[in-house]
């Protein structure tokens, strides 16, 4: 690509240095403001493979090294919220993070989002993909015939990237009667939905499901199952991932457990409240996350206050983890916290402080499990 | 370990002498050394001494990467900010084009992040300006860009989903 007018001056680059090194480390909304800068720019930033590298840069750029220290960050990372009929996102990059609605009518809810398509459902059971960045919205096609026996009171789905046949792949599982679960996969490049085998493992859940490098991970966890859900999005198969060995007995105790599963760097998070049997919460609380690389591996502890969990109304729910990272400062890792009246606040993992959400709208959050979301550019139409 | 001196040659014929280790961050100059083993410096005819005077002050301040110490990463994430503090565009540019001829990842990484960052607040006529480049659609087709873009700013339903759709 080259601008075919251009006078001598400062700075020109050529094409393939613009294509393959600087554009793609610009924030999607940014490139979509400089689709107007001229005609080989609109092509360049409309082309898939440009695509494809820009969203490689930016989950790149949120990855940490193998020691847990944080080389570099996106601008950005936001964390949607579904309320209602309006889906928010926490834009955490510079200075007080603020909760804003990024556009939706009608009641649709976020369920689940992988490289910056966000799967949402409508309250008459429909499924659509949405790419909030650039607006673009892709209804799906009719899915519940597929599944005559579901309870519809029990639906799961997933959606991933399956980089094998680099295509989207979105997974609905429907429980019907007894623990046997019917189980649909959409793909993108199809545009259908077909069958796949049943699977007997308890989904007792209406999250989404988390997509993190090959897999899609839902935070099932209950009296008939010790383990999370995962489904491996390339061969179709559903598995089962053991917990922490030190969270096993508070599970087998069957209380109330409180937790999430979140993202650093392309691993698998567990957010994790301690239990100390006191159903009253009155002493501190302690909550500890644990990465999973080849096995579990304890990364931080952090400890509540009696105080701060009375201020905030327990219990106080790990909604999600960021990767923050300030223009040309150390990034770092936050837990988003989402407490019962409503509150937002969110960790620091470096400073062990809380800082709080400005959020106005969002002055009740229904779901306080939160999905991160990286803007892309990616199409819906492929 | 190596202490062995390495010189260059800028297309303006001023020499810079910097470590092996040093210069060996440059794939370009690496395999230079080891295919034509110059005795006379050697030669970079795309790279002005302005130029390789920056490149070698990187080269030698990033020839001994920190690994794993904490402390020492940030005193070279301090001082590359530095590096580029004061820097002009034409020079950044040109530190860009010299990155990406001698093949030093650290340096291109550095200097693209450095325009990125510049562009992100920027406007597309400031865009446009400092790429040297002439805006060439019709004043229609600005129309119509501006047309989509309020018709994007409005809430996403399916309603406007059909207008979407038919689209492609």
């Amino acid at each position: 690509m080259s601008c075919s007018k251009r006078h001598s001056g400062e700075g020109e680059l050529p094409p393939e240095i613009l294509a393959t090194e600087l554009l793609p480390r610009l924030p999607a909304k940014s490139l979509l403001r400089f689709k107007s800068v001229c005609k080989s720019w609109r092509d360049l930033i409309s082309d898939p493979h440009f695509i494809e590298s820009h969203l490689h840069q930016q989950s790149q750029a949120a990855s940490i090294s193998s020691n847990g220290t944080i080389i570099s960050g996106p601008p950005n990372l936001n964390v949607l919220f579904g309320e209602f009929n309006v889906l928010f996102s926490i834009v955490v990059g510079s200075g007080d993070a603020t909760a804003k609605p990024i556009g939706f009518d009608n009641s649709y809810c976020p369920l689940c989002s992988c490289n910056g398509l966000v799967c949402v459902e409508t309250n008459l059971m429909e499924l659509a993909l949405w790419n909030p960045c650039t607006q673009s919205f892709r209804l799906l096609p009719k899915w519940k015939d597929d599944l005559p026996d579901l309870d519809t009171e029990r639906l799961t789905c997933g959606f991933g990237y399956d980089a094998e046949i680099k295509d989207y792949k979105l997974v609905v599982i429907g429980r019907k009667s007894g623990r046997v679960s019917q189980v649909l996969v959409f793909t993108l490049a199809s545009n259908s939905w077909r069958r796949i085998s049943d699977t007997n493992l308890p989904f007792y859940c209406m999250e989404g499901g988390m997509f993190i490098n090959g897999f899609i991970y839902w935070p099932v966890l209950n009296y008939c199952l010790d383990a999370l859900i995962c489904f491996d999005i390339h061969n179709e198969v559903f598995n089962e991932l053991r917990i922490p060995d030190a969270f096993l007995l508070q599970v087998t105790r069957n209380e109330e457990i409180i937790f999430n599963i979140g993202e650093l760097g392309g691993c698998l998070v567990l957010v994790w409240e301690l239990s100390d049997g006191d159903p009253d919460h009155n002493s501190d609380l302690s909550h500890e996350v644990w990465i999973l690389k080849e096995n579990w591996v304890k990364m931080y502890s952090i400890n509540l206050s009696k105080s701060f969990c009375t201020e905030y109304h327990t219990p106080i729910m790990p909604t999600g983890v960021i990767s923050v990272s300030k223009k040309k400062k150390k990034s770092h890792f936050e837990i988003v916290y989402a407490s019962s009246n409503g509150r937002l606040f969110s960790y620091n993992l470096s400073t062990n402080r809380f800082r709080h959400f400005k959020a106005p709208g969002l002055w009740y959050v229904k779901s306080r499990k939160a999905k991160t979301y990286i803007e892309s550019l990616v199409s819906l139409h492929q | 370990m190596s202490t062995k001196k390495i010189t260059l040659l800028s297309s303006d014929n001023e020499l810079f002498t910097v470590d092996e280790e040093a210069a060996n961050q440059s794939l370009t100059i690496k395999h230079l050394i080891e295919d034509t083993e110059p005795e006379n410096g050697v030669p970079l005819p795309q790279v002005h001494s302005k130029i390789l005077a920056k490149v070698t002050e990187y080269l030698i301040k990033h020839a001994n990467e920190p690994d794993n110490d904490a402390a020492a990463k940030e005193e070279l994430k301090n001082w590359d900010d530095k590096f580029l503090e004061k820097v002009n565009h034409e020079t950044l540019f040109d530190l860009i084009l010299a990155a990406n001829y001698l093949d030093i990842k650290g340096l291109l990484d550095l200097t693209c992040q450095t325009v990125a960052d510049l562009m992100n607040g920027m406007s597309v006529v400031e865009v446009r300006k400092l790429f040297n480049i002439v805006n060439d659609f019709t004043p229609e087709d600005e129309a119509e860009v501006r047309k989509r873009r309020k018709r994007g700013t409005k809430t996403i339903g399916p309603s406007n989903d059909q207008a979407n759709q038919s689209n492609h």
